[in-house]
Order: structure tokens, then C-alpha cells, then sequence
């Protein structure tokens, strides 16, 4: 059994920067450079994040899947975006980014063998297993007798060979504020039809609002009580678990506190951009334009971000998985009748398969998101059916269903 | 008593200090100025006269000027509102004038709600109003703004009179409280959208509260207004939780208004629930900072005990120079006794061999260290510095006879010194044969050693909290939970017992060095980094790749790193607790109560001193390293926070610390007995463990280390250790309130653990029983926000066990009910009452059990010896819940 690997609660700037630096080498050795004509191009740009104990402690890294404001995925054409988690050591950053590259590279030659006529994908997913498991084992062998600077050359001159032309980058911070704008609705909509996610989310925000406590050594009992009354008519606690759910699940929340008597406003993330000094609210529904100082307003992240004053949110490794099972499930739901319609044996038997594959889809990605967000969220009390504000129970304004592609409906 | 306070608020730079000499100063110059300014544009204004100054005083520069003059500070008094605009403002408005100058009339009521829906001077006049009796006036328009004309008036002076609410709410007559309260229940039931302005409804809701805090009568107008309005569920709830919010501010009243407005309401079951939660006071009682000696007690100590030790060395010095000197001075003559060389030797002989036996008479009595000290007093040490000095002036070799017979008398001096001071010492040794005289002036007299070394100890425990923290940053080095014995690696073992400290800059050397930048060695450190760790104990080992090996200077460089500190004196107080704790006990076993209850409580009291002294300085050396985190903060351009906030975390000293020595061992060695007879019924334990847990904080664990030490079943327990459950019960009671005390989620946990695997045993059941509902009830008290848990875990037992119908499972039912009821949290007194209905259907029969003659006299002495976890009065506290769950029967 492999050595239980320590999860670092609180990083030090040693480690930022030992990291840092190490990621950057990789990138720099890992990338091929232009190469010869006609060889595929696969971006990579992964960074830092701190998820702070939220998603599991096992989980080294996850990918970030681009995505519009309407909800539709796009695919690897672009550029792709990968989070490593910064509280593990330097030695498992860099393994995980190693074999996130030998991955990616198998992954190719099996998108290149999918595409020849007659496949239609929809075993992808068992073949996808496989090759990671494969890839992951090679680069196992390869670290047990190279340093992982050899490593890195030997996939570099293995992309190479294979005529991908690697084009690594190591950001800080990973992704930029209009990025993370762009993300919110989709990111709104895993929370409102993912109930593991609602539910985890849920319990922390309920842990870190319900859990205020006013304390006073030295203080009278009433002042203390009136302290505490505070807390409850001036809804404070709604108001946090509000900015809690905007954090962790659009990546930043704001909670503007006013001096008193004036009450405090939350701010949806996308209309909020954090300068040096202040926050610039530009809000074209409510026609809002204001500028508020630094200390007038709370900002909570989701995930840290190293490098820039933005979080990211929580729910980003779970924003592929919904895209998966909501796609597999549309398959069926829209596509399905219509082959078994058609009568054809061809068809009864694509049926079958497509139903089988959501089955295995929504399955195995069930099982992904639970263990994905198998931290301390689930120990937790659940959340109190009066969490929120009456009538905010979902978050909004979120997309419609994910989908890959271009979306049905436009 | 808490001080009103009169300063503004502190940001952009604002101050205001209207009560200091210097502001009235300034407040005299700023009349002066204005009345000025007044004559001015009076004299300017007049037909007659040539003078035009109006427009200096309108002017840009004009109107800065006297701002600057009228403001009481370095900048505005009022947020936002710049030197000229409030130059503008003081010479325009004499409203203003009276509002930041005068201090002790108010404005007219309708311009005084104008000024108070003023943006600036808002919150200025609603600190002056709340320090004023307000007037019939203000309260009449108050009423009118609120019932009358809310839109006339507009949302600025609507919100003003929200807010002056609290200040006339005690004048209102009945009608017109009546009236405000459903005018607000109006604007307070309205839905809150958190993303937009919603400052009326918040407002209203403020008001609300503070009507129904202020005039508690209401509370049945509420009740009326929550009965009119069944049908809307979400408008129920609103004006629910404000009134459980009222009712909260009024403890210990509050279960009782509480236990009212069900009664009068009667709602289904989770509307009930709903608004007993609102009504949870879960603001722990206010701890009191305890009165401790202040840090100079430390340091006095330490100069009174120096003192001490140097006028042990130099008594027979002193005390032959002044004798010499005056001997020499008026021209003395011989004495008629001369001590010679074989003198001094008799009496240094005399003295060791008193000394000798001294300490061998302690040593078969008492412990080691306590026989050491109890054998030898201060005496003995001065006795000791005459002798030597006698000794020296008798071989010494006078120039003169002048000086010669000075000599002779300082001599003889001398002598008698070591005489009396022999004498004293044989004196205080047999008033120290006593074991507790004994013990107390080992303590004394070895306290400032015990704290120093407490100090030390800190200082290594918060630096091992920063190593592990930095060292688990280092390229190629981790921290392990033990070494590994298996593959291939080499083992480093510890060349001496010490503190294993590693040495940062070593270490962060190693780690730059070419196999482990190569990645070629790693270097897995055990997780012993701050504790004592045994010669020949393998505390690291270096793991090589499978290409690569460790070479000799690797290894050497690795050793090298691995620091040990010496232990020091951390052992002595060790032993001496251990020693004095077996002592007592030895005491105890002889029927010799009172001197046991005296060693034991020594005992405690020096450990606890050591642990004291230990967080005192720990605490010092968190802030210094969060302070210096804080400076680097600027410096850093990655991850500015990153360090700043883990040594913040560890400055809050609430993570685990490497253990104190001292108190694991005394834990251990009070709870294991040593030799305690079964039979002893003295609380010699009890008393000795609650000192050390009451020293132990969080990062100590104490709670945790006694759960720990205690046989974890019945069958387990170790000779010597009474065998009852009741003993084992009562400890880990004691243990699981001090972690509620200091808030250890974790160690209440692992108690309550326990205490199922003693609910087991059939023949323990009704002792963990009774101890399980008793955490119930304290956590009421230390810990509000886990005593729906404790209900939940206590009613999970009575439930999985089939007691619920026991009268013993009905009793923990009440006791936690009354104790949540008194306490002020009736959504756990709800849930206890629903357990009792659920189980006991007939409520006469309940009311007949807990209240029969016998019962509540138990429950009133158990609750008393127990901490009191039926608050102040036990028999009131029960009868009130058994009333409260006839109430709650209604709703369930």
C-alpha cells in the first residue's frame, strides 16, 4: 500500500515558492517548442489552488472544463486548464502534473483511433479508464528509476515523437477575473441540480453561519445578549451563508457591511471586479454603478487562488462530471425513442448501448462527485431548511442544462 | 460595567472625543468662531452698511476654514462629509450647530427625525438621542411616522423613526405600542432580497425586537398577531423567530416567556420547533478573566529567590567583614576563645554529618526530590558559608596583630554563626518531618526552578509547532506518523534522550543539497518533533531511490540536523509530582485524609504551575513568530497571506502542543492510584485531577489525557484501581467538562465514546446513565451549541438500550429539559418535553415521579455537588420544565 500522503493545512511561503518554482521547470522542460508542420497542438495551463480542506484530501489535481456563460462545454480545441492542489507536497505536485501530461497524450491516441468510421463513442469511457490507468502505471516505473526532471524530458521527446507539439504553461493565477465571471452560471446550475453538491455546500455554509457565537471575557450578560440579538434581526447569519454559497460555488462572494444602521447587501460575483484598493460594482440590471472601499466590503473565495485576490469555486472539478451525465442523459432522453422508433436492429442495439452508456456514465460519475466531496463536508450537520432567505433556495441566475457543443435550443 | 462609548467611529481617520478636556477646548474656539461668522454675515447683511464679507465666508477656502476650526478633531466628525461641506453646513444651518456643538439640548422632535434621516448626521444625532430622556414630543412623532403617515414621511425619516424607536419605546402608551408593534409586524414580515436594498424591512425588524425587549407585555400582541396568521406559514415564521429573538435577550426569563407564548399560541410541532430555536440563547455565558498574577509576580520571585542563593554563598563572608572590620576599627583585643584549624574542621564535621542525616531521615520518609529539599534548608547553606569561612580566617596568616586579632574575632563570630545557623536547620528539619509541611516547602522553595523550566518547555513546544509547519515545505523532507522499518533506508536513531528539535537552517541546507534537490534521497522525519525522545530511538530514516544511495555525508549532514535538546529540569517536576502524588496516596491508604488532601493538592498545584508558565511563554514566542510572519507579508509576492495565516492559527494556541511531561504524568499516576486502596471513599483523586485539568487548556489536553488513562471497560481495570463503574463514570464526567469548558469538540467525542463501551456492562448502566444526561444538562450551560447533540446522543442511548420508560431514563429526560429551559435554550427543552410525552403518556404520572419527596431533594444535592447543572435552583428548574412539557404536550 502506497504511503498515505500528508495534506497540508496551512501552506508557508517556502512551499508557494518551492512549488511554484518547480511547476514552471516542468512546464519549460515538458513543452516541445514549435515543431514540424502539421503536428496537433495541445495547450495546457494549470496553476494553483487551495481548496482549504472542502473536496477531499486525495484528490491531487482536477481539470477545469472551459465553458460559456449559456452552459455549453467546450471541448479540448482550446486551451485546458488544470488546478493543481497547492497543500501537498512539491514531490506529489509535480507527480500529478506529470502524469496529468502522460494522460492527456494517451488520451489523444485514443480520441485519434475514436475517430475512425464506425465508432460511435459510446464505450469511450471504459477505453478513457484504461488508457489512464496505463499511462499512470508507465509513469510509475518511469519515476521509480528516473528523477522527474528525466521524466519530463522523456514525455517531451515522447510528444514529440508522437507529432503533438505540447504547449505547457504554469499561471499564477490560474484563471483570470473575466474567466471566472464567465463561469458562474454554469457553475449556479451544478449547484442547483447536483443535490451532493447543494448538499455539501449546504452543510458548510450552515456550519460557518449557525456557528457564530458571541464571546466576551470580562463582559456583562447583557451586553453579550444584545450582541448575540444582532447577529439574528440583522440576519447576519442569512446573509453569511448567502456569501458562503456565492464563494464556494461561483468562486467569490461579496457582502457589502455598511456603517450602521444602514443593513448589509450582498453583490453577485460577476458584477463585482476587485481592484487594488476598492471594488468596482457594476450591476446593468439594477442600473447600480458605485465604487466601495476595500474595508466596506467582505470578499470570500471559494478556492484560493494563488497569486490573485480571486477564488475559484468549489463545484469546478463537478462541472464536467453534470456535463457528462446531463449529456448522456439528453442522449437518451431525446435520441433514443427515435432509434427504437426507426425499428432497425441497428438502431434497437445503438439504443441499448446508449442507455447502457448513461447508465455507466451516471453511475460512475455519482460515485466520482461523492468521492470528490468525501472531505469533512459530509460529516457535517446537514444544512437547516432555513439556511437561505426565504425564496433564494436555488442560486441565481444560472444556465440551462450543460451541454457539449452547440446548445439545442439556440 | 461597561462605559459608554463616546468615540466616533474609527475609520478615515476620524476622531472625536466630544468628553475630553481638549475637544471642549476646541468646542469653546468653534462657538467662538461661529458666533463670529454670525456677526459677520448679520453686519454684512444690512442694507446700511458697505461691508460685504458673505462671500469670503461662502468661499471655497472660507467654508474649509471654519470646518477645520469647528471640527473637534484632526478630521470631520462626520463620515464622508468633507472640512467645507461642513463648513458650509455649520454656517448655514444652526441645526447642525446644535447638533455637533451643543451637547446638552436636542433639537425640536420633527427636526430632530429630519436631522436623523440625514445621510451624515444621522448616526450622530442617534448617538445623542440614546444618551438624552426623550421627549413627548419626539415619542408623538415618532408614533406618527410609524402608524399615520409612514409614506409622507418618505423612507429616510420612516427609517429615522425605526431608529428612535428604542428611545421613546418605555413612554409609549399602551394604545400606541400596540399600534407601532403591528405597523412594523407589517414591514418586518416582508421577504428580504439579499442582493438588494432592504434596509426598511431590516429596519422595521430592528425596531421590532427592541419594542418587544423593551415592553415585554407585547409579547401577547405578538402571539395574537402569529394567530391571525396561520394560513401565510412564511409570515409566521418572520414574526416567530423576532419574537424568539426578543425573548432570547431576556434570560434567565427567557424559557418562562418562552413556555407563555407556546401556551398561548399552541403551534403544530414544527412551527413549535421552529420557534423555540429562534428563542435559543446560544451565546455562552461571559467567562470571567481570572484575576492572575500579573507577570511581575514572576519576575519578583525569581530576584526574591536569587537573593536568596546569594546570601547563601555570601553570609560568612559578610558576616566575618563586619566583624573583622569593627574589631579592627576600635582596636579590639583578643578574644578569650580561639578558634583554630582543628576547630573548623570539628565543625564543618559536625555540620555534614547533621546534614547527612537529615537528608537520609527525609529519604526514607518522603520521594527523592521532596527528601532532598525537606533535609536541607536555606540554614544549611548558610550554616555551610560560615563554616567554609571560619575554616579561611583560621588559615590565614595576619600580617599584624591588630589584624591578627580581627582575624580571631571574626573567627569566633563565624563559629557561633554556624552554631545558630546549624541550630535553626535542625529545627526546621524536624518541623518539615511533616509530609505536608514537607511538600509545601519543597514547592516553595522549587517553584521558580519548575517555572523556569516551564518556560522553556513552551518556548520548544511553539517552536516545534513552526518546524512542522516549515519543515514539511523542504524539498525531500516529510513528516511521518512513525518510522518505517521497511525497504530500503537508513534509520537514524537518537544519539541521546532529548527534545528532537530539528535545526531549520541544517535542515533547510539538507535540503539543498545535491541528492535531495536531485531528488536521489528523501528524508522522513517521525512525528515526535517537540517530544522527549529515548536514546537509541529511531526518530527519522533516509529513503534513496532505487538508482541512487545514501552517501556518508548525507547522512552525517542528516544527524546533524536532527537536534536533541536536553531535558533538563522538565524531568524533575516529573518525578517530584509522581513521587508526591504516590505520597498522598500512601497517606490516604493510613486514613491520614487531611495531610493526603495537603501532599496532593502540592502536587497539582506545582504542575500546574510548570503547565502555566509553559502556555505563558508558548503563547509570547506565537505572537512573536505571528508578528514576524506579519512583516513579511509585504515582501512576498506569491502568496502574501499564506504564513501570516498559519502562524495566526497557531498564535490562537488552540491546536495540540507536544505533550507537558509533567501533567501526562501526574494524570497518569492520579488516575492509575498507585497502590490506592479500593476501600478509601476520599476524594483525594477527584481533587488532585480537577487542579490539573483546570490548569490544562485546549493545546494541553488534559480532558483528553485523563479520558485516555482510564480503563476503557470495566473488565479492564488495573489492580489497585477501584474496581466501580461509578469512579470511572465520574472522571470521565470530569474530563468531558472540561472539554466542553474549553470547547474541545474532539475530546467530548472520544468521552461520550467511552461511555457507550461502559454502557455495555449491564451493572454500570444506571451510573452512565445518570452521567450521560448530566453532559446533557452542562453542555446547556458550557456549551450551548452542541446541546441539541448531547439530547439527540442521550436519547440515541435510552433509545438503543429500551430504557425509555425507566423512571432513571425519565430523570436525565428532565434533568437535561430544566437545564436547557433555565438556561435559555427551549428548542432542546422542546426536544427533551417531546421525549417524555413520547414515552410517558400520562403527564400527571411524570409530574408525580420527578416531583415525589426524595427525588427533587436528590436531584437539588446532586445538581450542587455536580457543578450545578440545574442552574440556581434545582427544584424550580425541574418544576418548570415538568410544567413546560404539559405546554409543549399541546404542540407535539
Amino acid at each position: 500500500m502506497a504511503d498515505p500522503e500528508p495534506y497540508l493545512q496551512h501552506v508557508s511561503r517556502a512551499h508557494v515558492e518551492a512549488s511554484a518554482a518547480a511547476l514552471a521547470e516542468l512546464a519549460a522542460l515538458a513543452s516541445t517548442g514549435p515543431s514540424r508542420k502539421g503536428a496537433q497542438l495541445i495547450r495546457l495551463r494549470f496553476g494553483h489552488l487551495d481548496h482549504g480542506g472542502f473536496l477531499t484530501n486525495v484528490r491531487h489535481g482536477f481539470a477545469i472544463m472551459p465553458v460559456t456563460p449559456h452552459g455549453q462545454l467546450l471541448g479540448i480545441e482550446g486551451e485546458i486548464l488544470y488546478a493543481i492542489v497547492l497543500n501537498h507536497t512539491v514531490d506529489l505536485q509535480l507527480r500529478t502534473t506529470l502524469s496529468l501530461i502522460a494522460s492527456l497524450l494517451a488520451r489523444q491516441d485514443m480520441v485519434r483511433a475514436a475517430r475512425v468510421p464506425g465508432t460511435d463513442g459510446l464505450d469511450l469511457d471504459i477505453t478513457a479508464t484504461s488508457v489512464d490507468q496505463r499511462a499512470a502505471v508507465a509513469l510509475q516505473d518511469s519515476l521509480r528509476v528516473k528523477n522527474w526532471r528525466d521524466a519530463a524530458l522523456e514525455i517531451q521527446q515522447r510528444a514529440a515523437a508522437s507529432g503533438y507539439q505540447l504547449d505547457l504553461q504554469f499561471a499564477s493565477p490560474l484563471l483570470s477575473q473575466e474567466e471566472i465571471s464567465q463561469r458562474a452560471p454554469a457553475l449556479r446550475h451544478v449547484y442547483n441540480h447536483l443535490p451532493l453538491a447543494r448538499d455539501a455546500v449546504d452543510r458548510v455554509a450552515a456550519m460557518m453561519s449557525r456557528g457564530f457565537v458571541v464571546r466576551g471575557e470580562g463582559v456583562s450578560a447583557e451586553a453579550l445578549a444584545a450582541s448575540a440579538a444582532l447577529l439574528d434581526v440583522g440576519d447576519i447569519r442569512h446573509y453569511t451563508a448567502h456569501i458562503m454559497r456565492d464563494a464556494f460555488v461561483c468562486g467569490n462572494g461579496y457582502l457589502a457591511v455598511p456603517p450602521p444602521p444602514n443593513p448589509l447587501r450582498l453583490y453577485r460575483p460577476e458584477h463585482v471586479e476587485v481592484t487594488s484598493d476598492s471594488f468596482r460594482v457594476r450591476d446593468p440590471v439594477a442600473n447600480l454603478r458605485l465604487e466601495v472601499p476595500a474595508s466596506g466590503m467582505l470578499h470570500l473565495r471559494g478556492m484560493n487562488q494563488v497569486g490573485g485576490p480571486l477564488g475559484v469555486s468549489t463545484l469546478e472539478p463537478l462541472l464536467i462530471l453534470l456535463g457528462q451525465m446531463e449529456q448522456a442523459h439528453y442522449n437518451v432522453e431525446h435520441n433514443v425513442p427515435i432509434a427504437l422508433a426507426t425499428g432497425t436492429e441497428q438502431a434497437r442495439t445503438w439504443a441499448q448501448r446508449a442507455q447502457d452508456f448513461e447508465r455507466r456514465i451516471v453511475a460512475e460519475n455519482e460515485r466520482e462527485v461523492r468521492d470528490i466531496l468525501g472531505g469533512g463536508t459530509l460529516s457535517l450537520q446537514p444544512a437547516p431548511p432555513d439556511l437561505y432567505f426565504p425564496g433564494q433556495a436555488d442560486a441565481s441566475p444560472a444556465t440551462g442544462r450543460l451541454h457539449f457543443g452547440e446548445s439545442p435550443r439556440s | 460595567m461597561i462605559r459608554p462609548r463616546t468615540r466616533m467611529p474609527a475609520r478615515g481617520g476620524v476622531r472625536w472625543h466630544p468628553s475630553a478636556p481638549a475637544g471642549a477646548m476646541r468646542r469653546s474656539f468653534a462657538r467662538l468662531t461661529l458666533s463670529l461668522c454670525r456677526l459677520l454675515f448679520v453686519v454684512s447683511a444690512r442694507p446700511d452698511t458697505t461691508l460685504r464679507l458673505s462671500w469670503l465666508l461662502n468661499s471655497r477656502p472660507g467654508e474649509s476654514a471654519i470646518g477645520w476650526l469647528c471640527s473637534t478633531g484632526f478630521n470631520s466628525p462626520l463620515r464622508g462629509l468633507g472640512r467645507r461641506a461642513l463648513g458650509g453646513r455649520l454656517t448655514r444651518e444652526p441645526l447642525t450647530r446644535q447638533v455637533l456643538l451643543d451637547q446638552k439640548t436636542l433639537p425640536e422632535s420633527t427636526q430632530l427625525l429630519e436631522l436623523a434621516a440625514d445621510p451624515d448626521l444621522g448616526p450622530l444625532v442617534m448617538r445623542r438621542t440614546t444618551g438624552h430622556r426623550a421627549d413627548s414630543g419626539l415619542r408623538d412623532t415618532v408614533c406618527h411616522v410609524i402608524v399615520q403617515a409612514p409614506f409622507e414621511a418618505g423612507a429616510a425619516q420612516l427609517l429615522a423613526a425605526f431608529q428612535l424607536l428604542p428611545s421613546v419605546a418605555a413612554t409609549l402608551s399602551d394604545d400606541n405600542a400596540k399600534a407601532i408593534l403591528r405597523s412594523l409586524a407589517v414591514r418586518a414580515e416582508q421577504p428580504i432580497d439579499p442582493y438588494g436594498d432592504s434596509r426598511l424591512t431590516t429596519s422595521a425588524r430592528t425596531a421590532f425586537v427592541e419594542l418587544l425587549v423593551r415592553r415585554p407585555e407585547l409579547d401577547e400582541q405578538v402571539t395574537d398577531i402569529l394567530l391571525s396568521g396561520e394560513r401565510d406559514s412564511g409570515r409566521v415564521e418572520t414574526i416567530a423567530s423576532l419574537l424568539g429573538a426578543a425573548i432570547r435577550t431576556r434570560a434567565p426569563e427567557g424559557g418562562r416567556a418562552f413556555a407563555r407564548a407556546l401556551q398561548r399560541w399552541a403551534p403544530k410541532a414544527e412551527a413549535a420547533e421552529s420557534f423555540a430555536r429562534a428563542a435559543d440563547n446560544l451565546t455562552p455565558a461571559a467567562s470571567e478573566q481570572p484575576f492572575l498574577p500579573g507577570p511581575w509576580r514572576g519576575h519578583l520571585e525569581s530576584i526574591r529567590t536569587g537573593l536568596a542563593a546569594a546570601a547563601e554563598v555570601l553570609a560568612g563572608p559578610l558576616i566575618a567583614v563586619s566583624v573583622g572590620a569593627w574589631a579592627y576599627r576600635y582596636k579590639w583585643h583578643s578574644p578569650t576563645v580561639i578558634i583554630g584549624v582543628a576547630d573548623a574542621v570539628a565543625a564543618l564535621t559536625v555540620l555534614a554529618t547533621v546534614n547527612v542525616f537529615t537528608v537520609q531521615l527525609s529519604a526514607t520518609r518522603l520521594p527523592g526530590p521532596i527528601a532532598r529539599v525537606a533535609g536541607q534548608s536555606r540554614w544549611v547553606g548558610l550554616a555551610y558559608s560560615a563554616v567554609l569561612t571560619t575554616m579561611a580566617l583560621t588559615l590565614s596568616d595576619p600580617r599584624s596583630v591588630r589584624l591578627s586579632r580581627a582575624t580571631s574575632w571574626a573567627a569566633l563570630v563565624t563559629t557561633a554563626a554556624v552554631v545558630f545557623f546549624l541550630a535553626a536547620s535542625v529545627l526546621t528539619f524536624s518541623r518539615r518531618t511533616d509530609p505536608g509541611r514537607a511538600a509545601g516547602a519543597y514547592r516553595k522553595s522549587t517553584n521558580t526552578r519548575h517555572r523556569a523550566a516551564g518556560r522553556r518547555l513552551g518556548r520548544l513546544q511553539a517552536r516545534a509547532g513552526e518546524i512542522r509547519v516549515r519543515a514539511a515545505d523542504l524539498d525531500g523532507v516529510s513528516l511521518g506518523i512513525e518510522v518505517e522499518r521497511t525497504g530500503r533506508r537508513v534509520l537514524l536513531s537518537a544519539p541521546r534522550r532529548g527534545f528532537l528539535l530539528p535545526n531549520m537552517r541544517r535542515l533547510r541546507a539538507l535540503s539543498r543539497s545535491e541528492p535531495f534537490r536531485n531528488g536521489d534521497v528523501a528524508l522522513r522525519i517521525s512525528k515526535g518533533i517537540g517530544t522527549i525522545v529515548k536514546e537509541g530511538a529511531l526518530i527519522a530514516s533516509l529513503v534513496p531511490t532505487r538508482s541512487s544511495t545514501v552517501g556518508r555525508v548525507t547522512w552525517r549532514r542528516a544527524r546533524r540536523a536532527l537536534c536533541l535538546r536536553r531535558v533538563g529540569r522538565v524531568d524533575e517536576t516529573t518525578s517530584a509530582a509522581v513521587g508526591l502524588i504516590s505520597l498522598a496516596f500512601e497517606l490516604d491508604n493510613r486514613a491520614d485524609a487531611g495531610t493526603a488532601a495537603i501532599v496532593g493538592q502540592e502536587a497539582a498545584l506545582l504542575v500546574a504551575s510548570q503547565v502555566g508558565a509553559a502556555r505563558e511563554s508558548r503563547r509570547h514566542e506565537l505572537r512573536r513568530q505571528q508578528r514576524h510572519s506579519a512583516r513579511g507579508v509585504s515582501r512576498d509576492a506569491i502568496r502574501p497571506e499564506a504564513e501570516l495565516q498559519a502562524a495566526t492559527e497557531r498564535a490562537r494556541d488552540l491546536t495540540l502542543v507536544p505533550v507537558v511531561p509533567s501533567l501526562r504524568a501526574a494524570i497518569i499516576a492520579a488516575v492509575s492510584g498507585c497502590g490506592h486502596s479500593a476501600e478509601s471513599r476520599s476524594d483525594l483523586r477527584e481533587s488532585m485531577l480537577r487542579v490539573l485539568l483546570d490548569c490544562s487548556q485546549r493545546a494541553e489536553a488534559g480532558a483528553v489525557m485523563l479520558a485516555v488513562a482510564l480503563p476503557q471497560t470495566i473488565q479492564a481495570t488495573q489492580p489497585g484501581f477501584p474496581p466501580d463503574v461509578e469512579t470511572i463514570t465520574e472522571l470521565l464526567r470530569m474530563s468531558a467538562e472540561r472539554a466542553m469548558e474549553t470547547e474541545d469538540g474532539q475530546t467530548l467525542a472520544f468521552v461520550r465514546q467511552r461511555l457507550l463501551v461502559l454502557f455495555e456492562d449491564s451493572t454500570g448502566r444506571p451510573h452512565t446513565l445518570a452521567v450521560a444526561s448530566i453532559l446533557g444538562a452542562m453542555s446547556c450551560w458550557l456549551m450551548p451549541l452542541i446541546a441539541r447533540e448531547q439530547l439527540e446522543w442521550y436519547l440515541g442511548i435510552v433509545t438503543k438500550y429500551k430504557v425509555e420508560g425507566s423512571t432513571a431514563a425519565l430523570l436525565g429526560f428532565c434533568r437535561i429539559g430544566a437545564a436547557a429551559l433555565a438556561s435559555g435554550i427551549p428548542s432542546v427543552a422542546f426536544g427533551a418535553a417531546g421525549a417524555v410525552k413520547a414515552a410517558h403518556s400520562d403527564l400527571d404520572l411524570v409530574r408525580q415521579k420527578v416531583l415525589e419527596d426524595g427525588v427533587w431533594q436528590r436531584e437539588d444535592t446532586q445538581s450542587k455537588l455536580r457543578g450545578g447543572y440545574l442552574g440556581d435552583s434545582p427544584p424550580d428548574a425541574l418544576k418548570s420544565f415538568v410544567d413546560f412539557v404539559g405546554i409543549a404536550a399541546a404542540s407535539l
